[in-house]
């Protein structure tokens, strides 16, 4: 036998195989420790970002009900039209049939295809009516290159009613303008999430409950909108748009007690189911965005004060000086020539002199902190977005002008709701009270906004001022056609020139004429004004010719339906104009 | 009785192995949606399994010299395979290459073969044949015979390079030069030759530039794993989920659908994921262990015997297979399709693991028959 067979028996290359298969081992072993040890957290996150997806579960946007439990806004569900542009292999005849069946144009489709033919997803169109959905599903396009996918769709089963104060959603569920923009957040509710499990071909194996994160869907809301208070308002106002062609009108009905705005609207609007047409004009609620000098309805405003702060007495007497009267540079005019007025038949008459010279006993300072009292040239809460707050000058700019401009309610501008919240003053006794949308009571969670109560003037005075002059204003003054058989309606009138910026005077043919009235005298419950901004045909305009037999129409229908239902409904009926 | 210990142990270990095999190939099967694959992949690998060990334990039980009197034989069978299958219409071709002979259901590799072929030859070419007189042992001993024993390897990996396979090739021509190495081929034939193959192997990489784009593509995965090919990068995410303690047999993830081969090529990053490194590791151990003790076992035999050499090359064959299956794995060699020995789901790679084994096992024995002198077996 060889002597090898007797030496030690690994020899040297033996040895060196033995060496290099163990080293290789070894490296591999390192390897491992480096991958499964040192960097197992690097690559069990990268794993399980590939198998998880996560999807969005969307919150269902909640209801808004009037105060009677009326649905205003609800969501249902529509199919919404996606393609896969890098899965379609003939986009110009996809963009052709799709079009057709969605009713959109095909060579922007067509465009929109072909400059997304890397990505996965395009919308078409989204929320499509049931017959579009179902058109798109005869195409019977392959299966891979499209889909639909349920979304929540926002409706307001009452059509354009109360559109301004409701607002609407956008196509992302957000929502814009109105009670949908102020309450968005609890509208809105938080969408979920959901992590699913999938293979690398995109098919969802499993879902893990244990990571998601529920869904939240919107909440309810209540409003203290009465939808058939509105709906009346919004055919006096139609009727009011006919009847004068103004540039716009706008109503807002208040409980004066509560400071619950009862209804608000405004003309020219747009509908919140069809929010592309339209010129973009009708989206003002001009009930809060809408500014003027509140011209005559300010008068009672400075009286009560005055009456509350002893600076004036009920039986005073002042002279009118028949109609003209000089203050220091400049010459005022009353409509018709006056004599001596008490001051009660300073408001009924509505005399400018007469207010100017109240003007003058109070000076500039009082009327500024009077004004300042009302509410004027702030906001005034009401929980909508885009109020406007008015302007009411700082106290160093104004000069010896202001002491007659401001008691006839020149020089300052608000909107329609700070007028008619200042007016809730004296109909209430005497309280401002924040005008709210929201009912509060009905909701389990805490009023969102505040309302704030505050004492402005005395009971006495501000009772007086309503049950007198007020009163009488409607009785024998410029009011008259505002007077109802079933109720004892209280209401001034208002007619502001308009400023004409190109001329840099007030114009004489320009009118904004308003209606603020209340019933009954002496327990008020409702408040009514009435704008009408600029009447261009018809005549004369007045605030109590042009505007004064909408507000009380309203007034009535108001109060007969929070009286007994079923009179107002049958009464309702026969009220409304054809339109 | 320390011998049979010994044999007992290795083959325990290959045991330990094919159990380990039938469980990852029966997890790794399992699909996303409920079916029935990984049924029938179990059934499909017991039956190969089956026929593997019977095979092995046949190459085991047969002595050693009829493995030194077949080898030329089954060499040259392996050639004529190599041959045939890349003949248009008998063999199979797979993303464009031939390389599958099928018979029926059964398809193999005829590269498979040549994985135990190959070293038998080289291995009978330059082993002395025991008993021989002197002047034949003189013969085997001539410079020039001994250099042309490259020819049948040149003739092998050829072939394969024309299928084209050149991982397998490549894998081949490793095999076979530790086969040259063990059989005291002298180091400056292996320097002549390294020198007249470096030009070819630089004209391959010239000619075909994909080749040259995996490699450079395996060069960047390592500086950013995001541009890893996708297999590579899953297979790794898969080792690195499992971590030290794994997720639990059968409860891989990574296998349903991201992991690409997972119950072939990749069922080690599944064994990975679900054993974590502990599982990894052992399994590092078991063919370490393996190894070493095929290695004593063979010891036995006469060093430059031509049962020492085949026998020991055919384990380090097994092994590095194992070893360069994990490289590929953790993206530590470029992506080459290569079957976990013994553990992959896989027919004709699993009977010639078996094989290789069962003759390395024949080797080992001590041949009473040579040892007694009673004569060489017929035809030699």
């Amino acid at each position: 036998m060889s002597d090898d067979s007797h030496k030690p028996v690994l020899l040297r290359r033996e040895r060196l195989v033995a060496a290099g298969v163990v080293l290789i081992w070894t490296i591999l072993a390192a390897r491992l420790v480096q991958i499964q040890g040192l960097q197992r957290k690097e690559f069990a996150h990268r794993a399980r970002r590939q198998q998880t997806i996560e999807q969005t579960i969307p919150a269902r946007p909640g209801d808004i009900f009037d105060r009677s439990g009326r649905l205003l806004a609800t969501t249902t569900r529509a199919e919404s039209l996606f393609v896969d542009p890098s899965r379609i292999d003939d986009p110009w005849g996809v963009s052709l049939s799709l079009s057709e069946a969605v009713h959109i144009d095909s060579d922007r489709l067509y465009e929109r295809i072909g400059a997304s033919r890397n990505s996965r997803f395009l919308w078409v169109k989204r929320r499509l009516s049931r017959d579009e959905a179902d058109a798109v599903r005869r195409l019977d396009l392959p299966r891979h290159c499209w889909g639909l996918r349920r979304e929540y769709l926002r409706q307001y089963p009452q059509g354009t009613l109360a559109s301004h104060v409701l607002g609407l959603r956008d196509i992302d569920g957000i929502g814009r303008g109105g009670v949908e923009q102020a309450f968005d957040a609890l509208l809105r509710g938080r969408d979920g999430t959901r992590r699913l499990v999938r293979d690398a071909r995109g098919f969802v194996l499993d879902e893990l409950d244990q990571v998601a994160q529920p869904v939240e869907h919107g909440q309810d809301i209540h409003l203290t909108l009465d939808a058939v208070v509105q709906t009346h308002v919004e055919h006096q106002l139609d009727r009011l748009m006919e009847e004068w062609k103004p540039v716009a009108v706008s109503a807002v009905v208040l409980d004066p007690n509560s400071g619950e705005i009862v209804a608000m609207a405004s003309r020219p609007t747009f509908d919140q189911n069809d929010p592309g047409a339209g010129d973009g004009e009708g989206w003002v609620n001009r009930a809060i965005a809408a500014v003027s000098e509140p011209g005559s309805t300010f008068k009672p405003l400075i009286v009560a004060w005055a009456l509350d702060r002893e600076l004036l007495l009920r039986d005073e007497p002042f002279d009118c000086e028949q109609g003209e009267y000089r203050m220091g540079g400049r010459l005022l005019h009353d409509h018709h020539p006056y004599g001596v007025l008490s001051t009660a038949d300073v408001l009924v008459k509505s005399s400018n002199i007469g207010m100017a010279k109240i003007g003058e006993r109070l000076g500039n300072e009082r009327l500024h902190t009077a004004a300042t009292a009302f509410g004027f040239g702030r906001k005034t809460g009401v929980e909508l977005p885009g109020e406007l707050s008015g302007t009411l000058r700082p106290l160093p700019l104004w000069t010896d002008y202001s002491l007659g401009s401001i008691p006839m309610g020149q020089e300052l501008s608000a909107t329609p709701l700070q007028v008619v919240t200042a007016h809730a003053v004296l109909a209430n006794g005497g309280r401002m009270i924040t005008p709210h949308l929201f009912a509060s009571g009905r909701h389990p969670a805490p009023s969102p906004r505040n309302v704030v109560t505050s004492r402005v003037i005395g009971e006495e005075a501000a009772n007086w001022v309503v049950r007198v002059p007020l009163v009488q204003v409607v009785e024998r003054g410029t009011g008259r056609k505002a007077a109802l058989e079933d109720f004892q309606v209280f209401g001034k009138s208002g007619t502001a020139q308009k400023f004409d910026a190109a001329t840099g005077q007030y114009s004489h043919t320009r009118h904004v004429c308003s209606f603020v009235c209340g019933a009954p005298a002496d327990d008020p419950r409702l408040l009514v004004l009435v704008t009408v901004d600029e009447p261009t045909v018809g005549g004369p305009h007045f605030g109590g010719t042009v505007a004064a037999p909408a507000a009380a129409q309203i007034l009535r229908r108001a109060l007969l339906y929070r009286e007994n239902r079923t009179r107002f409904a049958e009464d309702f009926d026969d009220a409304v104009p054809a339109r | 009785m320390q011998h049979s210990l010994l044999r007992n142990s290795f083959l325990s270990l290959i045991g330990v192995l094919l159990g380990m095999g039938l469980l990852m190939v029966y997890s790794a099967s399992i699909t996303a949606r409920p079916t029935e694959f990984e049924q029938v992949y179990l059934s499909r690998h017991l039956t190969f399994l089956s026929g593997g060990v019977c095979v092995g334990l046949t190459a085991a039980f047969l002595p050693s010299r009829f493995w030194r009197w077949a080898a030329p034989w089954l060499f040259g069978l392996t050639l004529i395979l190599l041959a045939i299958v890349l003949v248009p219409g008998i063999g199979h071709r797979v993303n464009g290459a031939q390389r599958w002979l099928r018979f029926g259901s059964i398809s193999m590799q005829p590269s498979e073969i040549a994985k135990v072929t190959l070293p038998l030859l080289v291995c009978w070419w330059l082993t002395p044949r025991r008993n021989a007189p002197d002047e034949i042992r003189s013969r085997f001993r001539s410079w020039l015979t001994r250099f042309a024993v490259i020819v049948p390897i040149g003739l092998t990996l050829g072939l394969i390079v024309v299928e084209p396979d050149l991982g397998t090739a490549a894998f081949l021509g490793g095999i076979a030069g530790i086969a040259l190495f063990l059989s005291r081929w002298p180091i400056r034939n292996f320097v002549i030759s390294t020198l007249a193959v470096a030009p070819l192997a630089t004209t391959a990489l010239v000619l075909r530039p994909y080749q040259w784009q995996r490699i450079q593509g395996f060069l960047t995965a390592w500086r950013d794993i995001d541009l890893a090919p996708y297999q590579v990068r899953q297979s790794l995410t898969t080792l690195g989920v499992g971590g030290i303690h794994g997720v639990g047999l059968g409860s891989g993830w990574q296998k349903l659908s991201f992991l690409p081969e997972a119950n072939t090529d990749f069922v080690f990053a599944v064994l990975g994921e679900e054993l974590g490194l502990i599982g990894t590791l052992g399994l590092i151990a078991l063919w370490t262990a393996l190894f070493l003790l095929g290695l004593r076992l063979l010891a036995v035999q006469p060093v430059r015997s031509f049962e020492f050499t085949a026998g020991a090359t055919l384990l380090t064959q097994v092994v590095l297979q194992a070893a360069l299956n994990v490289a590929v794995v953790t993206a530590m060699v470029p992506p080459k399709g290569i079957a976990h020995p013994l553990i992959s789901y896989g027919g004709s790679s699993l009977v010639v693991t078996l094989a290789a084994l069962g003759i390395v096992v024949s080797m080992s024995r001590r041949d009473t028959a040579a040892l007694t002198e009673i004569g060489p077996p017929a035809g030699d």
